[in-house]
């Protein structure tokens, strides 16, 4: 993992990325966003993000979101779902501030050193 | 009227009062896109109450109920056929036959003195269809089978309207047993209420005087599930020739229950008067009901219920099916609703943070999120309005390279923004033509927003737009290819049904399916040719209109 903060975001839309790279990245955060098939391509270049925000509104979330085991968590859906401990859940519409709090909060945890599922 | 077979099926075309054309052609009030539909096919046009429907000498010419005809008018649940489309006429509205049939009926009060009906025969339901005692003219059992037959026919008949079928069968009924007057009455699967649904009068009768019907006989009926016959002559053989009815004749009626399968749908009511001239007449020799037409009534009745019965539960089918229909329509929308107010929101945010920091910078980049939604929500508008409503396409001359041209300098940004190339290819010397430009625009601009969104991250990402006009079939096409990543078999399916979406969030499941309406009102459809892995190319084509050829060429610049 990176020193860096790095945040990603695997969203079918662009509008989060914009939001969270106009506040973020001034702050030294960095912000990617990636979708559907080519999560597992960006995935198998390394880079493992220390946050990623996902929305599980997009079919292949579930599978997404094991893929990331080592990162924090945000999960993002319009039904409320059933998240692990480690996870943290915002539905939708959420507000901004919410989200941005949760991102620095976790982005000054220790990383994961191990995907639990 | 209704199209029940054919490209439009499901359509439906109210008729006013001026004359409609009919046809394939782009400006009929009517347009059947049919093949075998000549341009200017027929006309209807409304001649006092009725509605006339007139060949216009059209190649493959017009049926109705499967007879070819010059020129018709119309009947309730006429059947017309255009080439390989069915249309289904119809006139009035169930509460139109309910109306009509309740003028028509006098329902007697519980225990009315004026009713002094009484009954003279009942007959259980086992007793249907076996042979009567003695068999007469128009009892005998072959003639019963030929009515139930033609009964059995009619109630299964396609796309006839419960009222239609009843009606029909009604009449059917009353030839078999002779009857003067007769009702169909239906009990309300709600309320539990009868009330009469459809009237057939066979003999002429009193102007203003309505059929009457005792409600005391309709109990019994429906209590012991028994048919009846019934006399309001007191007592039968024994009546004073004295009395008024003696003046005004007997009248004698049938009433039989209408038994499913699992519940008594209502029941059928016939009536005839023997005039009182011939009931000094030998008994056989007068008008009244026997017990094998008492037989034959319950048999119909039986079959009438079924028919009843089985269209209740293919209402109840069709609405169970349209409320899923609307709660998957309302869910999807609500979810792109929210997606576009999740975009405004964050948006909002950059510029309320850029305004109290005193950033420029965030203040733009907030509100060109904002642009961006309001993009969406009014393409969203849009989609709807014109895949919900009975547009027609406001046809101009115009030169498609620029209506093509327009769509492909608006997506730039766009695709600029995904990382896509976008690149036209206009044809050269493309004549003026006459299209919808607004709705093309529409057409066009859906299918690039789904190219861009399909390709959008794949390395040398590239949409092109062509157009053309093929030289030998007169057809204008417009088509929009990507390279990457392609669209499986099963989805290829299912791409133009409305609410489908392989686009996530992103997509409404209405963009392609617009597009299709738009197409397909030009006479034209839209050809989809996919490989996984290879991309996609949708080519939307249309008939060029006969108006414009001369209208020279007029180049792209």
């Amino acid at each position: 993992m990176n020193s860096a903060p790095h945040v990603l975001l695997v969203d079918e839309i662009s509008d989060t990325e914009a939001v969270l790279k106009a506040v973020l990245g001034p702050r030294g955060t960095s912000v990617e966003r990636t979708r559907g098939a080519m999560v597992a391509r960006r995935n198998e270049q390394g880079n493992c993000p220390h946050v990623v925000v996902i929305d599980l509104d997009d079919e292949s979330a579930a599978d997404t979101a094991a893929s990331f085991g080592e990162s924090h968590r945000i999960l993002i859906g319009s039904v409320k779902a059933t998240v692990e401990d480690r996870d943290r859940f915002l539905s939708k519409p959420f507000q901004y501030p919410e989200l941005l709090k949760t991102i620095e909060d976790l982005l000054l945890l220790p990383p994961l050193t191990e995907s639990p599922g | 009227m209704l199209v029940v077979q054919g490209v439009e099926q499901g359509t439906r075309f109210e008729l006013g009062d001026r004359q409609l054309a009919v046809g394939r052609d782009a400006r009929s009030d009517i347009r059947i896109h049919d093949d075998e539909v000549s341009r200017n096919h027929a006309t209807l046009q409304k001649v006092k109450d009725d509605f006339v429907l007139t060949d216009r000498n059209s190649s493959n010419g017009t049926l109705v109920n499967g007879v070819a005809i010059r020129s018709h008018v119309l009947a309730d649940g006429d059947q017309i056929q255009l080439g390989s489309t069915l249309l289904l006429f119809s006139g009035a509205s169930r509460e139109r036959w309910q109306e009509s049939a309740a003028d028509r009926v006098q329902l007697l009060r519980r225990h009315d003195p004026a009713d002094r009906s009484s009954i003279v025969t009942h007959l259980g339901q086992e007793t249907a269809g076996t042979p009567a005692p003695i068999a007469t003219e128009g009892g005998d059992s072959p003639n019963s089978l030929s009515v139930l037959y033609r009964i059995a026919e009619e109630v299964a008949r396609p796309s006839s309207s419960l009222e239609q079928s009843l009606q029909r069968t009604l009449d059917l009924t009353m030839s078999a047993v002779l009857a003067d007057r007769g009702c169909v009455l239906l009990t309300d699967p709600q309320s539990g209420e009868i009330s009469p649904h459809v009237t057939s009068q066979r003999v002429a009768g009193t102007p203003g005087v309505r059929m009457p019907i005792s409600r005391t006989i309709i109990d019994y009926v429906l209590k012991t599930c028994q048919g009846v016959r019934t006399s309001d002559a007191q007592h039968d053989s024994r009546f004073d020739r004295t009395d008024s009815i003696f003046q005004a004749g007997i009248r004698e009626a049938m009433c039989v229950p209408m038994q499913g399968r699992h519940q008594l749908m209502g029941v059928i009511y016939v009536d005839i008067t023997t005039p009182a001239e011939s009931l000094l007449m030998p008994r056989e020799k007068t008008a009244g009901f026997r017990e094998d037409q008492l037989r034959l009534l319950i048999a119909i009745g039986r079959q009438t219920a079924l028919a009843v019965e089985n269209h209740r539960f293919q209402h109840a089918f069709v609405k169970a099916e349209r409320m899923a229909a609307m709660g998957q329509t309302i869910a999807t929308l609500s979810h792109h609703i929210k997606n576009i107010l999740q975009g405004v929101r964050g948006g909002s945010y950059l510029i309320d943070m850029g305004l109290n920091d005193h950033n420029e910078e965030l203040v733009r980049k907030g509100w060109h999120v904002v642009e961006k939604n309001q993009g969406r929500i009014y393409n969203l508008v849009m989609d709807m309005l014109t895949f919900s409503k009975e547009r027609k396409p406001a046809y101009q001359q115009a030169q498609l390279n620029e209506t093509v041209h327009d769509v492909f300098e608006l997506m730039q940004a766009r695709a600029s923004e995904c990382s896509v190339e976008l690149c036209f290819h206009p044809a050269s010397q493309l004549p003026l033509c006459t299209f919808d430009p607004e709705g093309i625009h529409r057409a066009v601009l859906n299918i690039v927003t789904n190219a861009i969104d399909a390709v959008e991250g794949a390395d040398r990402a590239t949409v092109t737009i062509e157009t053309g006009l093929h030289p030998t079939t007169e057809m204008f096409w417009v088509s929009v290819s990507d390279k990457v990543p392609g669209i499986v078999d099963d989805q290829l399916q299912r791409i133009f049904n409305v609410f489908e979406s392989t686009k996530g969030a992103r997509g409404t499941g209405l963009g392609l399916a617009v597009s299709q309406k738009i197409i397909r009102e030009h006479g034209g459809d839209i050809r989809v040719e996919s490989k996984l892995g290879d991309g996609s190319r949708f080519t939307l084509s249309w008939p060029r209109l006969d108006d414009v050829i001369s209208s020279g060429p007029k180049t792209m610049t």
